[in-house]
């Protein structure tokens, strides 16, 4: 188990910069997630800190040593890919002793060892399976055995879910939570996906072009989003500008502002005459009814949520709808935020 | 780049030394030799030998034959790919291992056995002979007509290949796409698959024009009067003009190489490919049963077409030593031609030559290949892509050209000889063998790194595993089948060929496909056809198991 401390880091492949002066900190058996659309540097962080690439500038320090020039062999990080990177050559036993033979392990601790680990991640009877026979959700508890048998001092997880369908993602998603808080070891956690992070972490770092833009637990980060790159991207926020607002709440965000409301803030009444928006579509999801709702005078989209359980009216498409800001609004100070 | 350990280095300047001294070396020779008059005198003039009425005939002649083999090769492989992808077929797996037999099949080994079965005095002559009485030489088979038989039967398979596994890549969604979009049979046939398979069908004519070019054997033994450029390299040597011979070498080359050229162009070139969740599903057209009745008829009688000319070795394998002459079908079967092999000195040397030869030209491609495949992949080794260009060269250099170059290279002491002249040693052939050859082993190394997921050498470095560890137990192990397969292929290439050993052989040095040849001029059949058998079987045992091993080969998906 260690901290980790991401200082002053810079990354440029060709002339391009991919990471830009970043600092993070995580701390002992924390689940960190690094957040992020497609092309924010965040794999390029997680594989600076495994060892696999070195940075232009700036140091990567565990539990205090800095180990910014170490080779991955010598770094104690263990990784679990997105493709999983089981040897196909290799048993799913033979996989799992790789890293305890490295280590030198003593036979008989080396056996019991990797016994306890299948029982953990449930794969006992799977032992000498060649890898290659096994289903995508096997291969990534093998995958993750085959790491944490090693007890590194941090696990790096490259987007481990992406190659799952839907409900096997959920199902491993809950499983890695489980596993990571019964074994305790230090996490960094890398996914595009939002809900993910939200629903694993203890805490979450949000990138955007190589910066970061905020950190903090999954609720500052959901309900007090420091900027609108994080409120969009975290909470599907709709952002609305000085006019719109004005206009729309009668709330002056001041210049260069805008307010951000999250989908299920914003209540709907159906208002043939003075409706301020219009609805475009309607999609009902079950738990849920998304509305699209297009700003009259305007070409801005918006998109609310409700349950279908909740009070509102159900409405239809081409429904004129005044918007107004829920009472719940959780901590009841409105979001202006930079544009 | 990454930094090169000590021992990436040292094997760096084994590969270079190599790549200059039997490679670059050699056909700077020949070049030089080529503007040389026979008086030792460099002259330009020298090379208008390649221009000489008779040198253009040949020029063209050999052309010619490459265009009607590319065809005919084209209209057979073609048609048995498209029958067995989308027609019902009996015993699909079998004849479809039957028919790309040939392709395995060593070159003189295919030429013996149209002699022995269509020649003058061959098998169907003879059989007619005997049960219809009829006279003497019915039929003649030899000059163009023999030579485009032996070769579209030798080449056609490539086609096969080719166009098969173009074939077996096309989603059937993508036709029944174009169908339910509205699309005859005869538009989606031409605007949805022909498409799709004009790739392999360009590199399997340019294959086919190269290998047709190079082909000696077959114009060599049928020929006759008509001059072929590989022939008439040959004879141009054996008379002792080295200046004549080294003009046409260098204008074989020129047109050989000119199409490798092609071929490595259409290779950059990106092919269709979508990438996409779920397997490819694929179509059987074949509803009508008349149709595939046909097929499945067709198929068979070609199949046995096919192995009749191996059924004949085999055959003949068991009749007395000159028999040939006579009524054969009247003399009792006997396993004396192969007691004679197995039992005399004289007649096994040739197969325990061939056999070291071979194992030491894998030996050599394996090293020089693996080697290079690695510091250009794994490496990143500055100016890697102009070693494999010269290292892949020998691809489009035909074999009579490379013993050419050899033995203007290598008659005299030098570095690259040990100190010795190499020419007349048993050392030549194998290292002609591997130069041939490397560009196969190279290219399949090559495939082979690059088709390991990168992450796996990551993740074994984060388990702490060093460089040397990673490559023994993961790297080394996943190329292992790619490497083995590219190995098997040296060895079958190298233990049946003759193109070069003809003329890099002496007495001592003789190998099977060279006793071959010479009990064929003897006319003992028997023997002739006893070590094309055995030859023939050691190739197929050989196929056998690299097919096993390619099977076995692993991925994780």
């Amino acid at each position: 188990m260690a901290n980790l401390e991401i200082r002053n880091i810079t990354k440029k492949f060709n002339d391009t910069e991919v990471l830009s002066d970043m600092n993070i900190d995580v701390r002992q058996g924390e689940f960190f997630s690094i957040v992020g659309p497609s092309g924010c540097g965040k794999t390029t962080l997680l594989r600076i800190i495994g060892g696999l690439e070195f940075p232009d500038s700036g140091k990567i320090i565990v539990n205090g040593k800095d180990i910014t020039s170490l080779p991955p062999q010598k770094r104690k990080i263990g990784i679990v890919f997105q493709n999983y990177a089981l040897f196909p050559n290799m048993t799913v036993y033979q996989n799992i002793a790789y890293g305890l033979e490295i280590l030198k392990t003593d036979k008989s601790v080396l056996k019991n060892k990797i016994n306890s680990v299948l029982d953990i991640v449930s794969l006992s009877h799977k032992t000498n399976n060649s890898v290659t026979s096994l289903s995508g959700g096997e291969q990534q508890r093998v995958s993750l055995a085959r790491v944490i048998v090693t007890e590194p001092e941090l696990i790096l997880f490259d987007e481990p879910l992406s190659n799952l369908d839907y409900s096997l993602r959920i199902e491993t998603r809950n499983e890695l939570k489980r596993l990571q808080r019964d074994v305790g070891i230090t996490s960094v956690y890398v996914t595009h996906d939002q809900t993910e992070a939200l629903a694993l972490s203890d805490r979450i770092a949000v990138l955007n072009k190589g910066v970061v833009q905020q950190t903090g637990s999954p609720y500052e980060v959901y309900y007090n989003p420091k900027n609108s790159f994080t409120a969009s991207f975290i909470g599907h926020a709709n952002l609305f500008d000085e006019k719109n607002s004005e206009q729309i709440f009668k709330i002056n965000t001041g210049k260069n502002k805008v307010l951000a409301l999250l989908p299920e803030e914003i209540i709907l009444t159906k208002d043939d005459e003075e409706g301020k928006g219009k609805i475009t579509d309607v999609q009902f999801t079950g738990f849920s009814i998304e509305y699209s709702i297009q700003i009259i005078n305007s070409d801005r989209i918006i998109k609310t949520l409700c349950t279908t359980t909740s009070e509102t009216e159900h409405l239809k498409t081409g429904d004129r709808v005044s918007l107004k800001i829920s009472e719940n609004n959780r901590d009841s100070n409105l979001r202006i935020l930079d544009k | 780049m990454k930094k090169l350990s000590s021992v990436n280095k040292f094997l760096l300047a084994v590969i270079i030394f190599f790549t200059f001294g039997y490679i670059i070396y050699p056909m700077i020779s020949l070049v030089r030799e080529s503007f040389t008059l026979a008086d030792g005198s460099f002259t330009p003039t020298a090379f208008l030998n390649a221009f000489s009425p008779s040198s253009v005939s040949a020029t063209l002649n050999s052309i010619l034959l490459s265009v009607i083999t590319v065809i005919g090769s084209a209209f057979i492989g073609i048609l048995f790919a498209y029958i067995f992808q989308y027609h019902r077929i009996p015993l699909k797996s079998f004849f479809s291992s039957i028919i790309i037999i040939p392709v395995a099949t060593p070159p003189l080994i295919g030429v013996v056995a149209f002699l022995f079965l269509l020649s003058e005095n061959g098998l169907i002559s003879k059989l007619l002979t005997f049960v219809f009485g009829m006279n003497g030489s019915l039929f003649s088979f030899d000059g163009w007509a023999a030579i485009i038989t032996i070769h579209v039967y030798s080449f056609y398979p490539l086609f096969y290949l080719f166009v098969s596994s173009a074939l077996k890549k096309i989603d059937g969604n993508t036709i029944d796409a174009s169908y339910s979009l509205g699309a005859s049979k005869s538009k989606t046939f031409f605007n949805v698959i022909v498409p799709q398979l004009i790739p392999s069908m360009i590199g399997a004519s340019l294959i086919v024009f190269m290998a047709s070019m190079a082909s000696f054997s077959a114009p060599f033994i049928f020929g006759g009067s008509e001059r072929f450029l590989t022939t008439e390299i040959y004879s141009a040597k054996i008379n002792g003009d080295n200046s004549a011979a080294s003009s046409l070498a260098v204008m074989l080359t020129i047109i050989s190489l000119l199409f490798l050229l092609l071929l490595r162009f259409y290779r950059s070139r990106k092919t269709y490919e979508i990438r996409y969740k779920g397997t490819p599903r694929t179509v059987i057209t074949g509803h009508k049963k008349g149709i595939n009745i046909l097929s499945s008829t067709f198929t068979v009688i070609f199949s046995f077409l096919i192995v009749l000319p191996i059924f004949t070795l085999l055959f003949l394998s068991f009749i007395p030593e000159g028999s040939l002459m006579r009524n054969f079908f009247a003399e009792p079967f006997t396993f004396g031609n192969y007691s004679k092999i197995f039992g005399e000195a004289q007649f096994f040397d040739p197969f325990i030559n061939s056999l070291q030869m071979s194992v030491i030209a894998v030996a050599i491609t394996v090293v020089i290949g693996v080697g290079t495949a690695f510091l250009i992949v794994k490496k990143n080794v500055k100016g890697g892509n102009y070693l494999e260009s010269i290292l892949s060269l020998p691809y489009g250099i035909p074999g009579t050209v490379i013993a050419l170059a050899f033995i203007l290279s290598f008659n005299f002491p030098s570095v690259f000889t040990g100190f010795i002249a190499l020419v007349g040693t048993f050392w030549i052939l194998p290292l002609a063998y591997a130069v041939r050859n490397l560009p196969i082993l190279m290219q399949s190394s090559i495939s082979g790194f690059h088709s390991i997921d990168p992450s796996l050498e990551e993740a074994s470095f984060s388990m702490g595993a060093t460089g040397v560890r990673t490559f023994r137990k993961i790297t080394g192990p996943l190329i292992f089948p790619a490497v083995l397969n590219g190995a098997l292929l040296v060895f079958i290439n190298s233990i049946g060929e003759f193109v070069s050993t003809i003329l890099l052989y002496t007495y001592s040095t003789k190998t099977i496909s060279i006793e071959i040849y010479s009990q064929l001029r003897m006319y003992n059949t028997g023997a002739a056809a006893s070590y094309g058998i055995i030859l023939f079987l050691i190739v197929m045992i050989v196929v056998y198991f690299s097919r096993k091993t390619l099977d076995k080969s692993v991925g994780v998906s």
